[in-house]
């Protein structure tokens, strides 16, 4: 850096300029930039241009790969779902016999960060049924359902023909925005499932994909407890 | 594609050039303030670059949380965007988005001329010292809150990113103290030149 210093254009434009002692804006000889008074010539044209024309390629080139790697499966890949157990696995000894429902696939993901609404009875993964064949007992898993996000599964409890618990043991949690959309939407959607007693529960705002999911997959798991 | 999805996008994409915009003004502000702008580019290329980056950032911010809030899967509305620690989901996160938005929309604001030539230096100059905490608040709302933030590419980024501000801090901090022990002498004469009092001096 040459010493001194190039006068700071700061104070440079503090400063008075001096007149033009012979030009005039009528002054054939003048310069451009005096015949047209006060307007000044553009600086860093090119620069601002090129800035210009690197942001928008740069949001258009993050844009297609965001929408590529999504297409394309992303991260974590949405294959990795097990193959899904088609229903929960009954066994009926007889028509009056205790019903034992056998207990949900053991390869189906759990997270183990969806909080359990409203359990009124103690978790288990085996829920023998003692009472007569119109009182539904038991837990049953419905199918996962692919989202654009990611894959939803929905497991039931039923107790006296009562849904008791139901829990998303599957949901999407490829990034933290999954994350935090799933941790505030599913303990809604699992509240609003033991409210309605059904899959006619409403879709929580910001969380549309995975609502959708949640409903579908409560009503195959509600369509396999009322299957037998 | 839904429109969502494609909000969610161009939400990542428009942020990450915001923050790219501004990491660049701020290199070329601190450049220009530390005279090290080099012989090839006159000086005010570096401050009229600094100011176009500045409103280019304002710009690809405002995108930014447009589409934030056209992504309905974010759950994110008007009032989450635009009043901080309003947010359901990642409360701070989105504060600290909010919070640098606003240091960039008074940054550019005070920075328009009209509104410049009403200011007094001192507290124009205290004002702009502010574009620091507007970069942290914005390192901090993208480490949070960007979907993106787990992946070794943006990690990588970030990285680089605080280096780029970094080394223009240090240059200026040098330069600061180099002009405060070297006065400013004539090439003639090599008398010390006599600079009117507020002028030149931060």
């Amino acid at each position: 850096m040459s010493w001194p210093p190039p006068l700071d254009p700061l104070i440079h434009g503090r400063a008075r300029p001096a007149t033009p002692p012979s030009t005039g804006p009528t002054d054939p000889a003048a310069p451009p930039a005096a015949r047209a008074g006060a307007r000044r010539k553009p600086v860093a044209v090119a620069g601002r241009v090129t800035s210009v024309a690197l942001s928008i390629a740069a949001t258009g080139g993050l844009t297609w790969s965001f929408a590529h790697a999504d297409a394309s499966g992303g991260p974590a890949p949405r294959a990795a779902l097990p193959p899904p157990p088609r229903r929960a696995t009954t066994t009926t000894t007889t028509t009056t016999a205790p019903v034992t429902t056998e207990p949900a696939a053991p390869d189906v993901v759990d997270s183990g960060t969806t909080p359990d609404v409203a359990a009124t009875e103690p978790s288990s993964s085996t829920v023998a049924a003692t009472q007569a064949p119109p009182a539904l007992t038991g837990t049953f898993t419905g199918d996962p359902v692919q989202t654009r996000y990611g894959p939803v599964q929905v497991q039931v409890t039923y107790a006296n023909g009562t849904i008791t618990k139901a829990s998303a043991v599957v949901y999407p949690t490829r990034s933290r925005r999954d994350l935090a959309i799933n941790r505030r939407a599913i303990p809604i959607l699992q509240a609003e499932t033991l409210t309605a007693q059904s899959a006619q529960i409403d879709t929580v705002s910001g969380a549309t994909y995975t609502t959708y999911g949640y409903i579908d997959s409560l009503q195959s798991a509600i369509d396999a407890a009322h299957a037998h | 594609m839904p429109a969502a999805s494609m909000a969610w996008y161009l939400s990542r994409s428009t942020g990450i050039v915001a923050a790219l915009l501004a990491v660049a003004s701020l290199v070329w502000g601190l450049r220009f303030a530390a005279r090290h702008t080099g012989t090839r580019l006159r000086p005010n290329w570096w401050m009229t670059m600094h100011k176009w980056l500045g409103g280019m950032t304002l710009v690809f911010t405002l995108l930014h949380v447009t589409m934030a809030i056209l992504d309905t899967d974010a759950g994110i509305g008007v009032v989450q965007a635009f009043v901080p620690h309003t947010a359901d989901v990642q409360r701070w996160a989105i504060t600290w988005g909010v919070v640098a938005m606003y240091l960039f929309v008074v940054l550019v604001a005070t920075s328009v001329a009209r509104v410049r030539r009403r200011i007094p230096r001192k507290i124009w100059h205290a004002i702009h010292l502010s574009s620091f905490a507007a970069i942290v608040t914005l390192g901090a709302h993208s480490l949070m809150m960007g979907s993106d933030a787990s992946s070794s590419w943006f990690v990588l980024g970030f990285a680089v990113l605080v280096a780029l501000a970094v080394s223009p801090i240090t240059v200026r901090l040098l330069a600061r103290g180099e002009r405060h022990r070297r006065p400013i002498r004539s090439t003639l004469t090599g008398a010390p030149l006599r600079v009117p009092s507020g002028v030149g001096r931060r």
